[in-house]
């Protein structure tokens, strides 16, 4: 097994993070120093994401069985480098407070980038397996960081059972695979298929759906999405932002890449659970939104169903493959500022206030006339989520729609219907929530200060709150770039 | 450029007005009205500039200015905007009810002003782009533009004791905009593929869309879901549920915009897109959306005629006036379509004028209920009388623009459909009944209270009087707004 000077340079990015791992390990060994931890973790992402320009020109590559790297995971690749950078930004102050080791959370993010990074670009059953496991082992941690707080030693525990399940569940799969194929390759998947007697098939197809059951717990599709809230609820904001990006993004993308091998099988027992925790997760998420009152647990459910969404995707058939693509890349890309903004925004509230912010969603009334740049940051998110035109999800939900009409999947299209009147009623909840005449306790508790917006937090949250709101108006930029990495 | 100055102004001086807000209290008011102006004087150079006086035959609509900017390649979307006839008899119609709208909001609105003349320039540069686009994307993208801010002005100005209530309209308003929104734009896409289909083209330009005919069942399905979005919004008997809680609870400016302009906008693109594009499923459907009309018009009037709110039965017999709209535009006749454009403008003059007649008296006496009111006409100056007048006007007498709209509507219907007609006719004694029911309840009779004597000042004296002058004009020169309009009608009914 050689590795050629082009592979290692495929890797780089995946280097450059391993890199910054093992000097953030010595240096904490050595000396622990928060600020240039911070830093230097931001800089190595901050290079790893430039990296990813050198590799443009020599995807699509194979690496030693274990990675295929196409165009597709760079972009991917780089929206999960963004989150995590924004990760680190909105964590330093939240951490400088923070009484206990602080230096350990950035070698966590890294660690779970890294899983990230190599969870995109593998093309083997081993390395998904690791890679989940190396997303989410360090996630364990970073839940419980702030284990002195209400909730987030439960929200960790139940994480560690149900994924610990969930990965034993991926185990038992491929072990069923392997047992007909004999090879882990995920290429064996596809000749598998073809070629297999129809009890073999059989015995693949139960594999693959327990593979499938697994991704769809960590991404939280409907029958498996009772931790979600709890989850959501329990966890610090920081790594919140991360866990609800980095985590569910690079999943899908495997997803995407591993049911890209038995698309053309045209399975239908397949197809018809695909759907069914389509249509629930849009209908159950939506719905349950509506009734929420603390705004992170909100957010877990909008999240149910902002995966929902993008899982129709997964439903467009082999000749609308590239264009599924593009609407995945263009969908995740929104969620992925949305998420930023949404988070970054809800942390520097609840971290400069003085007194225990309890996130339920009437403490924010009246926000508009203290912060009127934040909160209508806030409401480009919710609109952006809700799929208002002239905002980023709005592009998406269109891109959505095109699937559903050119495929004429009309029992999506109408769960899509229900689903975005239901997702409008919540969103708009909130919104208005945020115009009504502020209520005491917010006038008296909020005090962020007014240079916000020259803090990093409040530049990255701008600079999102911006793309969502420029993309959306304006999104041929983000077409070609998705486009691009179509082509070559 | 002057297309796009159409768009840039109202956009740009709502948050100049949002902004300005800091110095001065007063600086929102004078940017907006400043900005609708500047709005109608482009109008008018448009019109100026362009002889409107001649005879178009061709079979596609020819515009007479369009801009076309590239927008999103990948899907053939274009920044398209272009006017003909009946877009500028519309964009001069809702800059003229804006600024009505801005003066009676002028005393009304106190807090917040910076951000009540920004939702509400918002919605001025919806409607005016959804007059003058020409892009189907475009168009609803100005279409969904619209429903935010103006779900702002109903929730946050209104009047706070019931708050509930607002909050329960206001949403009801926007989830039934949002279905209809969808709709649309599900049946766009559905339109833009069969046409990808057929010709390997995807464009969401209207022109293009023009002349390829697509499938007959597709088009039916398609057909149906743009008249399912415009009738939601116009709206007509089924789905009307949104408009009386609405008109009801919003203030009497809210309810300007929202009866004036942003229900106007259906009717429009009915004629613009539904009468055009699917010409055969139209004459198959025409039936039905008829028989609708005829529900709305009786249904309206006989809920108007039970009701004590006076904002409620304001909106009802909108509701009712817009089922003759609705027989007017599926009536098949060039008579018609032309009455059918006078009865929009006056229909949203009368309505607008009753609105802010019962906002003056809500200012002063703190209720819509009729039953509360009564005996008005010794005690208050001017309005009775102007009620009087406005509600005459919306049974349609003579002289005034109602009269030539419903009789047009009428007299074209008659020729396809003398039944219905007939029928309809009926329909305007019952406008009759419920309009001289308001007359009687609130302004004569015997006192229910004793109130003190009061006059209205001199704005809004003008604003009203500019109202019934528009209104005498419309019934006395008709041909006017006709001859403007006349090339796009020719070309709508084919």
């Amino acid at each position: 097994m050689t590795i050629n000077l082009q592979q290692l340079t495929a890797l780089l990015p995946l280097l450059i993070v391993m890199f910054t791992a093992i000097t953030v390990i010595l240096s904490i060994s050595y000396n622990r120093n928060h600020f240039f931890i911070a830093v230097f973790s931001i800089l190595g992402f901050i290079s790893s994401f430039f990296s990813l320009y050198l590799l443009t020109s020599i995807v699509p590559i194979d690496i030693t069985g274990l990675f295929h790297i196409d165009s597709y995971a760079i972009l991917y690749i780089g929206m999960i480098i963004i989150s995590s950078i924004s990760t680190c930004i909105f964590a330093y102050p939240w951490l400088v407070k923070y009484r206990f080791n602080k230096e350990e959370f950035y070698l966590l993010i890294i660690f779970s980038t890294l899983g990230a990074i190599s969870l995109i670009i593998s093309n083997h059953m081993a390395s998904f397996f690791i890679n989940i496991e190396l997303i989410s082992l360090p996630i364990f941690g970073l839940i419980a960081y702030s284990n002195n707080e209400k909730y987030s030693l439960e929200a960790s525990f139940k994480y560690i059972i149900l994924s610990g399940i969930a990965s034993s569940f991926f185990l038992l799969g491929t072990a069923w695979v392997y047992s007909v194929s004999g090879n882990l390759g995920f290429i064996s998947l596809t000749q598998i298929l073809k070629i297999a007697s129809e009890n073999e098939q059989l015995l693949v197809l139960f594999g693959i759906i327990m593979m499938l059951f697994s991704l769809f717990f960590k991404l939280s599709i409907v029958p498996f999405h009772l931790w979600t809230p709890d989850i959501y609820q329990g966890t610090p904001l920081p790594v919140l932002s991360f866990f609800s990006t980095v985590g569910k993004i690079s999943i899908f993308t495997a997803l995407l890449h591993f049911l890209s091998h038995i698309a053309d099988s045209n399975n239908r027992i397949l197809y018809f659970i695909l759907s069914a925790m389509t249509v629930l997760s849009i209908l159950i998420g939506n719905f349950m939104a509506l009734f929420q009152d603390n705004i992170k647990r909100f957010f877990g459910y909008s999240s149910i169903s902002q995966l929902g969404y993008v899982l129709i995707v997964l439903l467009a058939s082999d000749k609308n493959y590239t264009f599924s693509l593009e609407a995945s890349g263009i969908y995740l890309s929104s969620y992925l500022f949305s998420n930023i903004a949404f988070f970054g925004i809800i942390h520097l509230i609840s971290n400069t206030n003085n007194k225990k912010f309890d996130h339920s969603i009437s403490s924010y009334k009246g926000l508009f006339w203290l912060q009127p740049i934040l909160s209508s940051i806030l409401t480009i998110v919710f609109l952006s989520l809700a799929g208002i035109p002239m905002t980023m999800g709005f592009i998406g939900k269109f891109y959505i729609l095109s699937i559903i009409i050119k495929e004429n999947l009309w029992i999506m299209g109408i769960t899509f219907f229900i689903g975005t009147i239901l997702g409008f009623y919540s969103y708009l909840r909130i919104i208005l929530n945020l115009y009504l005449n502020p209520s005491r306790s917010l006038k008296k508790d909020l005090n962020i200060q007014n240079y916000w917006f020259y803090t990093p937090s409040g530049i990255v949250i701008f600079i999102s709150g911006v793309i969502l709101l420029i993309l959306g108006v304006y999104p041929n930029p983000l077409i070609t770039l998705v486009r691009l990495s179509e082509l070559c | 450029m002057l297309l796009s100055l159409l768009i840039i102004i109202p956009f740009f001086s709502g948050f100049f007005s949002f902004f300005s807000c800091r110095f001065n209290k007063n600086f929102p008011r004078w940017i907006a009205l400043i900005g609708i102006f500047c709005i109608l004087l482009v109008v008018m150079q448009i019109l100026i500039q362009d002889n409107y006086y001649f005879f178009q035959t061709g079979c596609h609509p020819n515009w007479d200015r369009q801009l076309i900017v590239p927008w999103i390649p990948r899907f053939g979307i274009e920044f398209n905007i272009a006017v003909d006839g009946f877009s500028i008899v519309m964009l001069i119609f809702s800059s003229f009810l804006s600024i009505i709208a801005v003066l009676c909001s002028w005393n009304d609105i106190k807090k917040n002003t910076g951000f009540f003349y920004l939702n509400f320039m918002l919605v001025l540069s919806g409607v005016i782009g959804v007059f003058i686009s020409i892009d189907l994307f475009l168009f609803f993208c100005f279409w969904e533009l619209m429903l935010v801010p103006m779900y702002f002005l109903i929730t946050l100005w209104s009047d706070q004791s019931e708050k509930k209530k607002i909050i329960f309209a206001a949403n009801k308003f926007f989830i039934y905009a949002q279905t209809s929104g969808l709709i649309l734009l599900s049946s766009i896409l559905l339109l833009v593929f069969s046409y990808y289909h057929v010709t390997n083209i995807l464009t969401f330009n209207y022109n293009s869309l023009l002349t390829q005919p697509i499938n007959k069942h597709i088009e039916y399905v398609v057909m149906i879901g743009f008249f399912l979005a415009f009738a939601i919004k116009m709206p007509i008997v089924p789905f009307h549920g949104w408009l009386p809680d609405t008109h009801a609870q919003s203030i009497s400016c809210g309810t300007i915009e929202i009866i004036g302009l942003l229900i106007k906008t259906a009717p429009y693109s009915l004629l613009r897109y539904n009468l055009v594009l699917f010409p055969f499923s139209t004459k198959d459907f025409a039936p039905i959306a008829i028989v609708l009309g005829v529900i709305s018009i009786f249904y309206g009037a006989f809920l108007a005629f039970s009701q004590t709110n006076i904002k409620k039965l304001i909106a009802y017999s909108s509701l009712s006036h817009m089922g003759l709209i609705l027989i007017g535009i599926y009536s098949n006749n060039e008579i018609a379509l032309q009455g059918v454009i006078i009865q929009i403008l006056s229909n949203s003059v009368s309505t607008t004028a009753l609105c802010i007649l019962s906002g003056q008296l809500y200012r002063r006496f703190k209720t819509q209920d009729m039953n509360k009111l009564g005996g008005l006409w010794s005690c208050v100056y001017w309005i009775p009388g102007f009620s009087l007048f406005f509600s005459l006007a919306n049974l349609g007498i003579p002289g005034t623009g109602n009269f030539i709209g419903e009789f047009l509507i009428l007299f074209g219907t008659f020729q396809q459909f003398p039944f219905i007609c007939m029928l309809v006719t009926t329909g305007i004694i019952f406008s009759a009944i419920y309009s001289l029911n308001i007359i009687q309840k609130i302004f004569y009779g015997a006192y229910k209270k004793n109130f003190t004597i009061f006059f209205i000042n001199k704005q809004e004296l003008w604003t009203i009087l500019a109202l019934v002058f528009v209104l005498i004009f419309l019934g006395i020169n008709p041909q006017k707004i006709i001859d403007l309009s006349y090339p796009s009608i020719h070309n709508f009914q084919k």
